[in-house]
């Protein structure tokens, strides 16, 4: 490597990273304008003219169904796919033309079942970048233990390990390490953990947002995963074939107000299990309940039970907060004696938990109801599996009301853009 | 004179003669690893390219290997250099072949890991592909090396170096007295010569295939 090429390298590094220093991030702006790819020999691009704004310290999600072109479309930004046309930005600076090799060393890169080099031990992996633009040999080492502990592995330990001494997540842990390793400011990932298990993925998708908030990097992150994109993504492009931008927009959005029928077949049956995420426990209506606490005398307690026609009752302890659950049958057997009575209260849900949460705990509670409590826990109302179906059901028709209003008013909007130009051309004419 | 006494009376002709074989066949690999290693290099990213290599690497070594030394002779003489061209030829099949199918055998993840981290291509071949293809490139330097032992042999014909010498010496004089000898001691060293060498690959493949990738 030449003296040029390693100098060159380092000072774009700077350049990209002081352009948005001032912003407080470490990202850079990504623009792609019009960014196409067609294969020779084939009359159909694999690409069709993307254009798209990815701001500094944004995680973007490209997802689609495969062979809709969002791996093209990543790759064509670190250039390992050449773009036959439009233009990149990153940072600003046109990049569609620099030295792709010292383009590639700005930009991180993580791919699936991690891309390690077999032969070479962790260390040396996540050194290989820095070694490249030329750091010394002790910034090096200190960097590649200071990156070992950012992903949580213990640097000691896992420093002289060779790849294939690690489990799967711990080699897409040093993959994202050895992305990272230099710094850059953009990180590309490739449908990072598309080969490890379920449980490991959803350690690792907690991991990368945890980081992204340590370091607010301009993140593209690619996957056929809609689930994952929505834990993700601050923002998600949902692509059709040759990657057109199907819809652009925040999760909730997308969840509840899909462009089109392509983008709610892709959000797919488990919409409404997925919306559950994206709603608290404070926007549904929460039942409330007869409750009475532990200094009420028995007796009082008793009328209350026959008075509210229910079967069971609500004891609080002296702050407000739930204690136990107490049956008729409880107090017939009480015996003047609350100590031992009734089922306690196990679980809980805040107001700010989400539904989903809440549905969970109401699926495993045996009698299908769960307590909702307030700021320092005290007792605020009860949700059961009625509310929550209501709700439920209230919200998918909220939206979809939503969704046809929006349909409306962009049919309005194009049926005044057609009138005016038929007026226009009408008025051209008269005026010939 | 039963074959031990004859080893006895001859042995410092035979280990001269051993030595030579064993120089010679070492000089040759290297020059067909080399070689052979270059050619995989440049041919095996393209599919027509490789497929040209390697057969042609493989009609070389349908060529009996008395007649290919027999038509040396006439180009470069006698002695020296028609064994060194012949060795280095017949050496580059298994290198060649084993050069593209280890090179065109790393996973192809990788290399496109390498170059999304900025590895330039020389750097790429360098630091992952080869260090990757290593193990099956030195397996075909091992079929290499025992098949040179062979036809090294063959080289006392134009009058080569080496213990084919003892061997042709022997089938000359058949029904002398030392005849068979002759003919034994120069088959059993180029048997012990071969042993002696794939005992060395073993070290040197213990020695230069890294550990993370060793079976």
């Amino acid at each position: 490597m030449s003296e040029t090429a390693r100098t060159a390298g380092t000072t774009g590094a700077t350049e990209v990273a002081g352009a948005t220093g001032d912003a407080g991030a470490t990202g850079a702006t990504i623009r792609l304008e019009d960014l196409s790819k067609r294969y020779p020999g084939n009359p159909a691009p694999a690409v069709d003219g993307v254009t798209m704004q990815i701001d500094a310290g944004e995680l973007v999600v490209l997802v689609g169904p495969s062979g809709c072109g969002k791996s093209t479309t990543l790759k064509m930004i670190n250039r390992l796919i050449e773009p036959t046309g439009g233009r990149i930005r990153i940072g600003g600076e046109d990049v569609t033309h620099m030295d792709p090799v010292k383009l590639r060393r700005k930009i991180g890169y993580a791919i699936q079942s991690s891309g390690l080099f077999p032969h070479m031990t962790v260390a040396q992996n996540i050194a290989l970048v820095p070694r490249m633009t030329g750091w010394s040999k002790a910034r090096i080492a200190d960097r590649v233990e200071e990156m070992l502990d950012l992903v949580g592995l213990d640097a000691g330990e896992f420093h002289g390990r060779y790849p294939r001494q690690l489990s799967g997540g711990q080699q897409q842990r040093v993959g994202v390490a050895r992305a990272l390793a230099a710094d850059p400011p953009v990180l590309l990932m490739d449908e990072p953990f598309g080969a490890v298990d379920p449980i490991t993925r959803d350690h690792l998708q907690d991991e990368l947002i945890r980081l992204q908030h340590e370091l607010h990097k301009t993140i593209v992150f690619v996957t056929h995963d809609f689930d994952e994109a929505i834990k993700l993504g601050d923002r998600i492009a949902v692509l059709r074939e040759r990657s057109h931008i199907a819809q652009f927009d925040t999760p909730e959005a997308i969840l509840t107000n899909p462009a089109d029928d392509f983008v709610s077949g892709f959000v797919g049956a488990g919409a409404a299990l997925k919306r559950l995420n994206l709603t608290r426990v404070r926007d549904v209506e929460i039942t409330g309940y007869p409750t009475v606490t532990v200094d009420d005398p028995l007796q009082e307690i008793f009328n209350r039970v026959r008075a509210s026609g229910t079967n069971e009752i609500l004891l609080l302890d002296r702050h407000g907060r739930p204690h136990k659950w107490l049956r008729r049958g409880d107090l017939m057997r009480a015996r003047g004696s609350l100590a031992r009575a009734g089922t306690p209260v196990n679980d809980t849900v805040t107001r700010d938990a989400t539904l989903r949460d809440a549905l969970e705990a109401v699926l495993t509670d045996n009698a299908g109801r769960v307590v909702v409590t307030g700021r320092r826990g005290e007792y605020t109302g009860v949700v059961d599996m009625e509310t929550l179906m209501n709700s439920v059901r209230e919200l998918l028709e909220a939206d979809r009301l939503d969704a046809v209003e929006h349909r409306h008013e962009l049919e309005e909007a194009r049926g005044e853009q057609t009138r005016h130009a038929q007026e226009g051309a009408a008025r051209g004419e008269a005026g010939a | 004179m039963n074959f031990w006494d004859y080893l006895g009376s001859r042995h410092q002709q035979l280990l001269a003669d051993a030595y030579q074989h064993a120089s010679a066949v070492l000089q040759c690999m290297v020059v067909a690893t080399v070689l052979g290693v270059a050619i995989g290099v440049l041919t095996y990213r393209s599919d027509w390219a490789g497929t040209l290599a390697t057969t042609a690497t493989t009609t070389l070594l349908t060529i009996p290997s008395l007649a290919m030394i027999g038509l040396l002779i006439p180009v470069v003489g006698l002695g020296v250099p028609p064994t060194v061209i012949a060795l280095t030829l017949y050496g580059l099949l298994p290198i060649v072949r084993n050069a593209i199918v280890g090179l065109r055998g790393v996973d192809p993840s990788l290399v496109d890991a390498a170059t999304g981290i900025g590895m330039s291509r020389p750097a790429r071949l360098v630091r992952v592909e080869l260090p990757l293809a290593w193990p099956p490139i030195l397996t075909g330097i091992r079929v290499s090396t025992q098949m040179l032992m062979g036809i090294a042999a063959i080289a006392a014909y134009a009058s080569g170096p080496g213990l084919g010498n003892e061997i042709f010496r022997g089938i000359a004089s058949l029904g002398s007295r030392n005849a068979l000898n002759q003919v034994l001691a120069g088959t059993l060293g180029i048997i012990v010569l071969a042993l002696l060498f794939d005992a060395a690959y073993v070290v040197v493949g213990r020695l230069t295939v890294p550990r993370g990738i060793r079976v």
